[in-house]
C-alpha cells in the first residue's frame, strides 16, 4: 500500500473530494451564465436605486417619470429593504431550487452511466460520495448564491432589518437548501427512471410541496408554523411584515419545548433530521440496492422526531403570554429565553397547536411512516427464496426477515397509536362512549396497518407479474376492508333503524297529543255558554301589574271571540278541520309505515317500536340509547357480539393462511432448486492432487 | 492475501456462486477461467465489495469484504468486464480525478500517471477526451485507473477484451511488470493461452463452483497433472491418410488405450505405458497397412486443462 494515501477519514476531508469536476456545464456556458447573472443583479440594483425617493427636480426622478415607473420608495430604508428582499429571493431560488435539481441530475446520471461504481470502489465512504455529489456539482452556483446572500444581508442591514431577522432568514435558506438537496440525493439513489430525469421530476414535485407550504399555512392558522419549512415562507413572516399573511396572523413566533423564536428549534430539528435521514437512506441504497432505505432504528428516529415536534409544539396554545400552558406550573417560565424584538412586537405565543392537533400529527405521521416502511421493504420473491436457500444451507442467523418486518410494522403502529392515546389522555373525554370510540379507532388502526403489511408482502412475494400482485393485493385488501365495513355498515343500519323508529314514534305521539288537545278544546267550546265564558274571564287592569299590553289584547280577542256565538261556532269549525287534517295525517303515516315504511330496516324498526308503546317507554328508550347505544343495540341484536369480531378475524385468518401457504410454497421451491443442483464437479482424487504447494486449499464444494 | 471460505451468492433461488473456498498468496497471479455464467464476475464483485455475499466470508488483505469495505477498497483495484468512463473528461484529467479520489499526493499522482500513460500507450492521447477514445484505448485507460493508486490486489475482469493483438501484448507486459512489483492479480479471460504466459495459478469455475485450483507449473502443477491426464496416461494425436473408421475399431482393442475419439481422419486418445506403448501402437498400425501422416503427443495447455477439468461441458 502506498504511503501517499491519507488515513484522515473525517467528513471534511471527504467533502473536499473533487466531485465538482463532474457533470459541470462547459466552461463557456459557465462563464456566460455567470456574467448574465452578474448583469441581472446589477440591473436589479440599478432599477431599485432609480426608485429611491429623490427630490422632485432631480435627474433620477426625471428618468423615472419618463419611464413611467410611478412613485418609487417612500424612504431610502424601504428602498434598501426592497433590494435586499429581491436579492434574497434570487439567491434562494438559485441555491434551493436550481442547484439541487442540477445535483440530483448529476447523481442520477452517475448511476445511469454506471460510473458511480468506480466512485464506490474508492476508499471513501458511500456517505461521503453522496455528500460530495449533493453539493459539489453546482458549487459555482452555491458560491454565487452565497455571495448574493451576503450582499443582500448587508444591504438589508443598512435598510433597517435587524440582525436577528436577517440571520434567521439566512439560516432558514441554508436549512431548506440542505433538505431539498438531501431529498434530491435520496430520489437519485432510489430510481434512475427515464434515464435520470425521473428523480429530477420527483424533486420538482417535492419542491412544489415544500414551497407551497406557506400557502397552506396562510389558510390554516393551526399549521402556520409550517411556513418556516420554506425559505419563502420565512421571508414572508420575518422580513415582509406588511404582507397579507403577516397582517392576518401577526408575527408568528414558533415555540418548541419552551424555546421560541421566529424560526424555532422545531423547524431546525425537522430540517436537520430530515436531511440526515435522507442522506443516510441514499447512501444505504447505493451500498445495498436490495435492502431497505433505512434500518429499523432509522424509522424509530423518524418516529421520535414526530413525537418531539408534536409534543414540543403543543404548548403553543395560542393564548396570550401569561395565560398559556407553560404558565400553569408545568414548565418553568424562566426556561423561556426571549428573542430580541419578537415577543414585544406580538404579545402572542404564536400559532395555535392544540393537543388534538399534536395528536393528529403523531397519528398521521406515524401511520405514514409505517406505510412508507412497509412499501420501502423489498418485497421480492427472489429475496425470500434467497433467504430460504440460505437457511437450508445452514446459515445460523436463519430467520425470515419478511416475517419480522411485517410484525415490526404492526408493533410500531401500536406504539404510535398508544402514544396518541397518551396525548389524548391529557384532554378530558366528554363521555364514556367518546373514550370507547377512541379506543376502537386505535384498535382498527393497528389492525389495518398490521394486515395491510401482511397483505402487501404476501401479494408481492407470491406472484411474479405486476398484474398478479396488484390483483392479489386488491382482492385481499377488499376482503379485509369488507370484513371491517360489514360491522360498520351493520352498526350504522341498526343505529339508523333505532332512530327511525324513535322519530316515527315521536311524530306519532306528537300528532296524538295534538289531536287529544284539539278534541278537549272542541268539547269545551261546544258546551260553553257565552255568559259562562264571560264569567270565567277577568280582565285585570294594566296598573295591577303582571299583564302586558299584548296579553291584554289576547285576552280581549278571545273574550270577543267566545262572546260572539257566531265566532265561537267558526272556531269550532276550524278546530274540527284541523283535527280531521291531523287524523288524516296520522292515518297516512300509519299507512305509509305499514306499506312502505323503513324498507330494509323494517325488521329492526319493528323490534324497537314494540318497546315504544307508551310515550314514557319511548322517552326512556331514547334516553337509554343516547347514553349507551351499544347496550341498547346488543339487547335487540345479540348477534353483533358474534359477527362483529368474527368477520375481521376470519379475514385475518384467511390472510395468514394464504401467507403461510405462500411462504411454504416458496420454501419448497427453494429446497427443490437446491436438490436439483448438480453434484460437486471437483472429483475427490483431483481435489487431493490439486492442493497447491503454498498451503492454499482447493475448492471444497458444498 | 485473498481468502474465501464458503463464499456463496444467490440470485433468488439461483446459486450463482456456491461455497467458494480458496486462498491466494501475496504476489500470485491467478487466472480465473470458466464459461459464461460460471460465477467469475460475481466472485470478483463480491471480493471487491460491490456485491454482498449471501453466505460465507472473504477477506482481502486481512479486511473482511462485508465488515470493512473501506479497508478492502484501499487495497484493491478493480476493472469490471463492462464499465463506463466520464466521457467529457480529458484522459489525463480523468486519471487525476481518481488519483485525488484515492487521496494520492499530487506530485506522486502526476509522476505515476505519466508513467502509466507511457506504459499503456496512452501518452499521445493524454489531452483527448475519454469519449473520443476507441474501445481498446478505453480498456487501457481502465487498466491504468485500476493500478493508479498502487493497490496490493487487482481484479481484472476480461481486461483483454476489445484489444488488438499488439495491445494484448502490451497489456501482458504491463501485467508482468506489475507481477514483478509483487502485486496480487486475479484476472479472468477467455484467451487462455495468453493467461498461461503470466499466470502462476489457475482457478476453474463452473456452475458457480470451483472445479480446479492450483499452481500452473511444477511437479504438482496443474499442467503436469493434466499432462499425464491423471487417468489414462499420455494424450496422443494420430492422423491417417484414410481408413480412419477401421483404425478406430482396431485401436479400441489395444491394451491401455482409453478416451478414444475420432474426428474425420484424426484420432485422439490416451495411452498408458509410456513411450514404449506409443511405439508399439504405431508399429501395430503401420503393420496393419495404415498410412500414418502424424503421430504425436498432444500439447498440454490451459485449454486442455480447462476442458479436462470441466468434463468438456464448458465452452470458454
Amino acid at each position: 500500500m502506498s504511503a501517499a494515501h491519507s488515513d484522515d477519514r473525517t467528513l471534511l476531508r471527504h467533502l473536499g473530494q473533487p466531485f465538482y469536476f463532474r457533470h459541470t456545464p462547459p466552461l463557456a456556458l459557465r462563464r456566460g451564465a455567470f456574467w448574465l447573472g452578474f448583469l441581472v443583479i446589477i440591473g436589479i440594483v440599478l432599477i431599485n436605486i432609480l426608485l429611491m425617493p429623490y427630490p422632485r427636480e432631480s435627474t433620477p426622478r426625471y428618468l423615472r417619470d419618463l419611464l413611467g415607473w410611478g412613485r418609487g420608495y417612500e424612504t431610502y430604508e424601504a428602498g434598501a429593504q426592497g433590494i435586499a428582499t429581491q436579492l434574497l429571493l434570487i439567491s434562494t431560488a438559485l441555491s434551493s431550487i436550481v442547484a439541487p435539481l442540477y445535483a440530483t441530475y448529476s447523481l442520477a446520471m452517475e448511476r445511469v452511466g454506471g460510473t458511480i461504481e468506480f466512485l464506490k470502489l474508492s476508499p471513501m465512504s458511500t456517505l461521503s460520495v453522496v455528500l460530495g455529489k449533493m453539493f459539489a456539482p453546482a458549487y459555482l452556483l452555491h458560491l454565487f448564491s452565497g455571495g448574493l446572500l451576503l450582499l443582500a444581508a448587508a444591504i438589508g442591514f443598512v435598510g433597517g432589518y435587524g440582525l436577528g431577522d436577517l440571520s434567521l432568514t439566512l439560516l432558514s435558506i441554508a436549512c431548506a437548501t440542505a433538505t431539498v438537496h438531501a431529498a434530491g440525493a435520496f430520489l437519485a439513489c432510489a430510481t434512475t427512471a427515464f434515464r435520470g430525469f425521473g428523480p429530477v421530476v420527483g424533486l420538482i414535485g417535492v419542491g412544489v410541496l415544500v414551497y407551497c407550504l406557506p400557502f397552506a399555512a396562510f389558510y390554516e392558522a393551526s399549521v402556520s408554523y409550517m411556513r418556516y419549512l420554506s425559505p419563502f415562507g420565512t421571508m414572508d413572516a420575518v422580513l415582509w411584515k406588511d404582507s397579507a399573511s403577516s397582517q392576518w396572523y401577526g408575527r408568528v413566533i414558533d415555540e418548541f419545548f419552551g424555546l421560541r423564536g421566529a424560526i424555532g428549534p422545531s423547524i431546525l430539528l425537522i430540517h436537520g433530521t430530515l436531511s440526515a435521514i435522507l442522506v443516510w437512506a441514499a447512501a444505504r441504497w447505493l451500498d445495498h440496492p436490495e435492502g431497505t432505505a433505512l434500518p429499523r432504528k432509522g424509522y424509530l428516529i423518524l418516529l421520535g422526531l414526530v413525537f418531539l415536534v408534536a409534543l414540543g409544539t403543543v404548548p403553543n396554545s395560542g393564548q396570550r403570554v401569561g395565560q398559556g400552558f407553560m404558565n400553569q406550573g408545568l414548565m418553568p417560565q424562566a426556561a423561556i429565553p426571549s428573542v430580541a424584538g419578537a415577543s414585544e412586537r406580538t404579545g402572542f405565543w404564536g400559532p395555535s397547536v392544540s393537543w388534538e392537533n399534536a395528536m393528529g400529527i403523531v397519528l398521521i405521521a406515524g401511520l405514514a411512516f409505517c406505510l412508507f416502511m412497509i412499501l420501502d421493504h423489498p418485497h421480492r420473491r427472489e429475496l425470500v427464496q434467497e433467504e430460504f436457500s440460505e437457511r437450508a444451507g445452514g446459515r445460523e442467523t436463519g430467520r425470515v426477515l419478511r416475517m419480522g418486518h411485517a410484525y415490526f410494522a404492526g408493533t410500531l403502529t401500536v406504539g404510535v397509536l398508544a402514544a396518541g392515546l397518551a396525548c389524548q389522555s391529557f384532554t378530558r373525554f366528554g363521555t364514556t362512549p367518546e373514550f370507547w370510540s377512541w379506543v376502537l379507532t386505535l384498535g382498527i388502526g393497528v389492525w389495518a396497518v398490521l394486515f395491510l403489511s401482511l397483505v402487501l408482502e404476501t401479494a408481492w412475494v407470491r406472484y411474479r407479474s405486476a398484474a398478479g400482485r396488484a390483483m392479489a393485493a386488491a382482492v385481499m385488501v377488499a376482503l379485509l376492508v369488507g370484513s371491517l365495513l360489514y360491522p360498520l355498515i351493520d352498526w350504522a343500519q341498526k343505529d339508523s333503524a333505532f332512530w327511525s323508529a324513535y322519530y316515527h314514534k315521536t311524530q306519532m305521539w306528537a300528532l296524538q297529543a295534538n289531536i287529544t288537545t284539539l278534541k278537549t278544546e272542541l268539547a269545551a267550546l261546544q258546551g260553553v255558554a257565552d255568559d259562562t265564558l264571560l264569567s270565567t274571564v277577568t280582565l285585570p287592569s294594566a296598573s295591577a301589574g303582571g299583564n302586558t299590553g299584548g296579553q291584554f289584547y289576547n285576552l280581549q280577542y278571545y273574550f270577543n271571540r267566545y262572546k260572539d256565538p257566531a265566532m265561537a261556532n267558526a272556531t269550532v269549525g276550524q278546530y274540527r278541520m284541523e283535527m280531521e287534517s291531523l287524523q288524516n295525517n296520522f292515518q297516512q303515516q300509519q299507512q305509509y309505515y305499514s306499506v312502505y315504511g323503513f324498507g330494509w330496516k323494517r325488521a329492526s324498526v319493528e323490534r324497537y317500536l314494540a318497546d315504544m308503546a307508551t310515550p314514557e317507554a319511548h322517552a326512556d328508550l331514547g334516553a337509554e340509547m343516547r347514553s349507551a347505544p351499544f347496550a341498547v343495540i346488543l339487547k335487540y341484536h345479540a348477534s353483533v357480539l358474534l359477527w362483529y369480531p368474527l368477520l375481521p378475524l376470519m379475514a385475518c385468518a384467511f390472510v395468514i393462511w394464504f401467507r403461510r401457504r405462500t411462504y411454504r410454497a416458496l420454501e419448497k421451491e427453494a429446497l427443490e432448486a437446491l436438490k436439483q443442483a448438480p453434484p460437486p464437479l471437483l472429483p475427490a482424487s483431483n481435489a487431493a492432487a490439486s492442493e497447491p504447494p503454498s498451503g492454499a486449499m482447493p475448492a471444497a464444494s458444498a | 492475501m485473498i481468502a474465501c471460505d464458503g463464499l456463496t451468492r444467490y440470485y433468488g433461488s439461483f446459486r450463482a456462486v456456491d461455497a467458494l473456498s480458496f486462498t491466494i498468496e501475496r504476489g500470485a497471479v491467478c487466472a480465473l477461467v470458466g464459461p459464461n455464467g460460471a460465477g467469475k464476475s460475481t466472485t470478483m464483485r463480491m471480493l471487491s465489495t460491490l456485491l454482498r455475499p449471501s453466505r460465507g466470508h472473504a477477506t482481502v488483505g486481512g479486511c473482511d469484504v462485508v465488515k470493512d469495505r473501506e479497508g478492502v477498497r484501499r487495497q484493491i483495484g478493480y476493472l469490471p468486464e463492462t464499465f463506463q468512463l466520464y466521457e467529457d473528461m480529458p484522459v489525463e484529467r480523468y486519471l487525476h480525478f481518481f488519483a485525488r479520489a484515492y487521496g494520492l499526493d499530487a506530485r506522486l499522482a502526476a509522476e505515476r500517471i505519466a508513467d502509466y500513460l507511457e506504459r499503456l500507450g496512452l501518452l499521445g492521447k493524454r489531452a483527448e477526451k475519454v469519449g473520443a477514445l476507441s474501445r481498446g484505448m478505453r480498456q487501457r485507460l481502465g487498466v491504468a485507473k485500476s493500478f493508479l493508486h498502487d493497490p496490493d490486489v487487482v481484479f481484472l475482469d476480461e481486461p483483454a477484451s476489445g484489444l488488438d493483438p499488439v495491445a494484448r501484448t502490451e497489456l501482458r507486459d504491463f501485467l508482468k511488470f506489475q507481477q514483478h512489483l509483487g502485486k496480487t492479480v486475479v484476472v479472468s479471460s477467455h484467451v487462455l493461452k495468453e493467461l498461461a504466459d503470466f499466470c502462476d495459478h489457475i482457478a476453474i469455475m463452473q456452475d458457480g463452483r470451483l472445479v480446479e485450483y492450483g499452481p500452473l507449473s511444477g511437479e504438482q502443477g496443474v499442467l503436469a497433472r493434466y499432462g499425464e491426464a491423471g487417468r489414462g496416461g499420455k494424450a496422443y494425436v494420430l492422423k491417417l491418410l484414410k481408413d480412419a473408421p477401421r483404425a478406430e475399431l482396431l485401436m479400441k482393442e489395444f491394451p491401455g488405450l482409453t478416451n478414444l475419439k475420432r474426428l474425420d481422419v484424426t484420432l485422439t486418445f490416451e495411452l498408458a505405458g509410456g513411450e514404449e506403448a506409443g511405439a508399439a501402437l504405431l508399429g501395430h498400425l503401420v503393420g496393419q497397412g495404415f498410412q500414418v501422416t502424424r503421430f504425436a503427443e498432444e500439447e498440454v495447455d490451459l485449454e486442455h486443462v480447462y476442458r479436462k477439468a470441466s468434463g468438456g461441458r464448458g465452452e470458454v
